[in-house]
């Protein structure tokens, strides 16, 4: 056993074995540096060097027929977590069974280490919100996104993580922060966090809450893994596209991030006007930077 | 009686060693048009002489590919990478736009909708103003003489088959002359038939003698495997080594140009030579060697004595991968549903 696995192995943390299977102390599991994949980049997710994970969007894949360039980066033994961005765990209503079942299919079908969704509710009475909206943080709702998340993780074969939402506004009742109503699900729950700091970064600019304050107030010993994107400014305000290159305001959370916890994995969202392969790659350098200056600063 | 069957096999032997005479005449007419000077023919030039619209298209994409300008996922689809600007050349700048559109486009759907494109029709119609082609028009006055010969092969087998059945019964005596003109029926047939197919074959191209001498010319220059740049796994998309290499993307350009895909030296290859599910094996519709290819070698399109293969061939040397492209596609979506509006990111 090298020395660094020999050490990882004393401080009770595994990494993703190639099967996918993964057996983690402490529920951690390693899953490295890696990027959202979209069947329009495939072939440069394949390519890219240094990819040691991948995210998909669940809702468009068909566990019985995966993209050849899943199979491809599965049987290489890259780990392949599926992203979920329409069950609405948020919401009032349950989630809908059939969608935790495709969610699961599709763990089973990736051999996934956990399956990651949003803390937001998208439909109400019938009527799609078309975007991931935040949960009003009172005590009410969260005893019914505890509800929610259980009836989630019985139907799930694998962990399950929840998303930070970059949000749109504020609910004028809320009684918890975000960190506080996370704090709160992951106690009751045992759900993981996937933290996202460009969400975070998103709510400090268009809604002054402080993202150094947040991350101080997680439980980051929970993390699951970390998204990082771009986006662009416009009037003020930061729309997170995932359509450009992260600023280093992004990345300056990212590190702030890292110095409070060692992400098990950090993963590059890019959705559109997709770069070179090498401006990508770029992209995950600059990730990596970011989260080693946490390092040379502690 | 000597005589009966002689007759009719030499009537229809004059027709055929003229009807082969005039095609012959009427081939070495159209193509001896004298080229008109000018610059050199450029890359989607020789592109369009060797495999007509398909090769032309082909090659821009992989160029565009090699450049890091344009994606090649899975299934053949492409999409502008963004950020990489324009193209002086009208068929790039046509892939280009082409690929823009939100999710980007098939390769087939690529070269299906440039068939009839002005990039395409500009190329085609420059190559028939300098003499390197001829319009569609030109041929049809030998293809007209290659259906006669074909109805005189089938003649003269007729004709032989009688003479036969008429000697085997003994219905004519068997003699000097009777032999003779089952034996020189046979072989008139037979040449008639081989002729017939050949000119089919060579009536398909339009390629001028000039045409055929610069791809001759180019194919000196750009020998196969001259594109076989070697592979560098390298994170810059496309990085084939000739991102800053303006002789290796000379080189690939002519490489493809010239013999198709097959030269190009990239697993984009395959998927560029992928054609969508509707697409079947039919190819109807499309422009001449806009879709599917010629099949087969993507060298000889058209034969022409020893004359190096022209516009008709096909692009690949497998002849042209008709194969799912599916993959990929149905895990898409990701796009629209991961990001966010203004604030509404995932």
């Amino acid at each position: 056993m090298a020395a660094a696995d020999r050490d990882r192995a004393e401080l009770g943390v595994v990494t993703a074995d190639p099967g996918g299977v993964v057996a983690a102390d402490r529920g951690r599991v390693e899953l490295g540096v890696g990027i959202g994949w979209r069947a329009e980049i495939d072939l440069t997710v394949e390519r890219l060097p240094g990819v040691e994970f991948v995210e998909v969007i669940a809702e468009g894949l068909r566990p019985g027929n995966l993209p050849e360039s899943l199979r491809v980066l599965r049987e290489r033994g890259v780990p392949v977590i599926p992203h979920g961005v329409a069950l609405g765990i948020g919401g009032a209503d349950k989630p809908e069974i059939s969608r935790l079942r495709h969610l699961a299919a599709c763990a089973e079908a990736l051999a996934a280490p956990l399956v990651s969704e949003h803390l937001a509710f998208v439909r109400g009475d019938g009527l799609e919100a078309g975007h991931l909206l935040p949960v009003p943080r009172t005590r009410d709702a969260l005893a019914v996104v505890v509800a929610n998340i259980k009836i989630a993780q019985a139907e799930l074969p694998v962990p399950f993580a929840l998303e930070n939402v970059a949000a749109l506004f504020g609910w004028p009742d809320d009684e918890l922060t975000e960190a506080e109503f996370l704090g709160e699900l992951v106690e009751r729950t045992g759900v993981k966090l996937l933290i996202d700091v460009a969400n975070l970064y998103t709510n400090e600019v268009n809604l002054g809450a402080d993202a150094r304050e947040a991350l101080d107030r997680l439980p980051l010993t929970e993390l699951a893994y970390v998204h990082v994107a771009g986006g662009h400014s416009h009037d003020g305000v930061w729309h997170d596209t995932h359509t450009a290159s992260v600023p280093e305001s992004i990345l300056d959370v990212l590190t702030e991030l890292c110095a409070r916890v060692d992400p098990p994995g950090v993963l590059l969202e890019w959705d559109d006007d997709y770069p070179s392969d090498q401006a990508l790659s770029e992209e995950l350098g600059r990730i990596r930077a970011a989260m080693s200056r946490a390092a040379t600063r502690s | 009686m000597e005589l009966v069957l002689l007759v009719p096999a030499f009537v229809i032997a004059v027709l055929i060693v003229s009807i082969s005479s005039s095609i012959k005449r009427e081939h070495r007419r159209v193509r001896s048009v004298h080229p008109l000077g000018g610059p050199p023919l450029e890359v989607y030039e020789l592109a369009y002489l060797a495999g007509g619209p398909r090769r032309t298209v082909n090659t821009a994409i992989a160029l565009l590919s090699a450049q890091g300008r344009l994606r090649v996922s899975r299934g053949g689809r492409l999409a502008a990478v963004s950020g990489s600007g324009g193209s002086r050349e009208a068929v790039e700048q046509e892939v280009l736009n082409l690929a823009s559109v939100p999710g980007g486009q098939t390769a087939g759907a690529v070269r299906r909708a440039m068939a009839e494109g002005p990039a395409l029709i500009g190329i085609m119609h420059r190559l028939t103003g300098r003499g390197y082609m001829v319009p569609e028009t030109a041929l049809a006055q030998g293809r007209s003489y290659n259906r006669i010969l074909g109805w005189f092969a089938a003649l003269s087998g007729i004709n032989w088959v009688l003479s036969v059945v008429l000697i085997a019964t003994q219905a004519v005596p068997v003699g000097v002359g009777n032999i003779l003109a089952v034996i020189s029926g046979a072989f008139f047939s037979l040449y008639a038939l081989i002729r017939h197919q050949a000119n089919q074959r060579t009536l398909r191209s339009l390629l001028t003698r000039a045409g055929y001498d610069s791809l001759s010319a180019a194919r000196v220059t750009f020998r196969r495997g001259s594109g076989h740049m070697p592979i560098i796994h390298s994170p810059v998309h496309g990085a084939y080594g000739v991102n800053d290499n303006t002789f290796a993307y000379a080189a690939v350009g002519g490489a493809v140009a010239l013999y198709g895909l097959g030269e190009f030296n990239s697993p984009d290859a395959d998927e560029i030579a992928r054609e969508d599910h509707m697409q079947g094996s039919s190819g109807g519709g499309c422009a001449a060697g806009a879709c599917g290819g010629g099949g087969g070698s993507s060298d000889f399109g058209g034969s022409w004595g020893s004359d190096p293969g022209g516009f008709g061939g096909g692009d690949f040397s497998s002849g042209g991968s008709s194969d799912s492209g599916g993959g990929s596609s149905c895990g898409g979506g990701g796009s629209s549903c991961g990001g966010g509006g203004c604030g509404g990111g995932s």
